[in-house]
């Protein structure tokens, strides 16, 4: 992103290249969560993990519903209109599988660690759905306002590596 | 029951190797830090080892616990039956109930 606004001097074009680091970025992040929560998967009641996967489906709905309208009024390209949609979900997969691992660590000193991982997910879900719904609009520029929740999940996600060093 | 001692600290060493063996590091350096309790003697404490446990991983602690009970059966030749509203303390005195019984 910096390169196309710093180096090129243009404005930033949507999808780019970059999108695709981005949403490869969602692979191993995935599979990191899912291998730490599946480890200790045993620990969980059928009726956490049922009511984490209900949430997850009717977040997805909530949010692909939400979008529905302002994405397809932008008569965007087909490409566009995947990624508008596929960063929420994606967020929300990451967001449903870190839930487990905060239910599993609950009682434990990784809660503080797993509560920020959440915290900073949850920061990605709300930024991702207002990129979408502002970028559909023609509202999204570099350097919104809503960029200060991406610098804030970093930051969470900063946070809970350093807490999780500490206490384990 | 020396023979179940034996047992049981390979058993933990073996169980905790599920965290890595960094992992199982932070756990005999926790035990030593937190409870004063050097890695030799965590066999003869085991309601330590389980506190420790439970205070890093909360309910997750009960997988590494089924873990080490695990090998610890197999050590012992003993099968292992999961039961409800069994924990480690139990497991572990069923363990010694058995050898007792020869």
């Amino acid at each position: 992103m910096g390169g196309y606004t710093l180096i090129l001097d243009v404005e930033l074009p949507y999808p780019s290249i970059a999108d695709v680091f981005w949403i490869g970025g969602y692979i191993p992040f995935f599979v990191g969560l899912y291998v730490y929560v599946k480890l200790f998967g045993h620990a969980l009641t059928k009726k956490a993990l049922a009511l984490t996967i209900l949430m997850a489906a009717v977040l997805t709905v909530l949010v692909s519903v939400a979008l529905l309208t302002p994405v397809l009024k932008a008569e965007e390209d087909l490409t566009t209109i995947i990624m508008d949609f596929a960063y929420p979900i994606l967020d929300l997969a990451l967001l449903s599988t870190a839930l487990l691992g905060l239910i599993i660590f609950w009682k434990g000193k990784l809660r503080k660690s797993w509560l920020l991982i959440n915290a900073a997910i949850l920061m990605n879900v709300c930024a991702d759905i207002l990129f979408s719904y502002t970028t559909a609009q023609g509202m999204y520029y570099c350097g919104h306002m809503l960029d200060v929740l991406f610098d804030l999940a970093y930051l969470f996600f900063l946070m809970a590596f350093y807490v999780h060093t500490k206490e384990f | 029951m020396e023979i179940l001692k034996k047992a049981l600290a390979e058993a933990i060493d073996e169980g905790l190797l599920m965290l890595g063996e960094s992992g199982r590091d932070v756990i005999y350096f926790r035990l030593k830090q937190s409870y004063a309790l050097k890695k030799e003697d965590v066999p003869g404490n085991p309601e330590i080892f389980v506190n420790c446990l439970r205070e890093i991983f909360g309910s997750g602690a009960e997988v590494i616990e089924r873990a080490v009970i695990k090998k610890l059966y197999d050590k012992l030749g003993i099968e292992f039956k999961e039961k409800k509203d069994f924990g480690f303390m139990e497991y572990l005195n069923e363990a010694r109930k058995a050898l007792e019984k020869g």
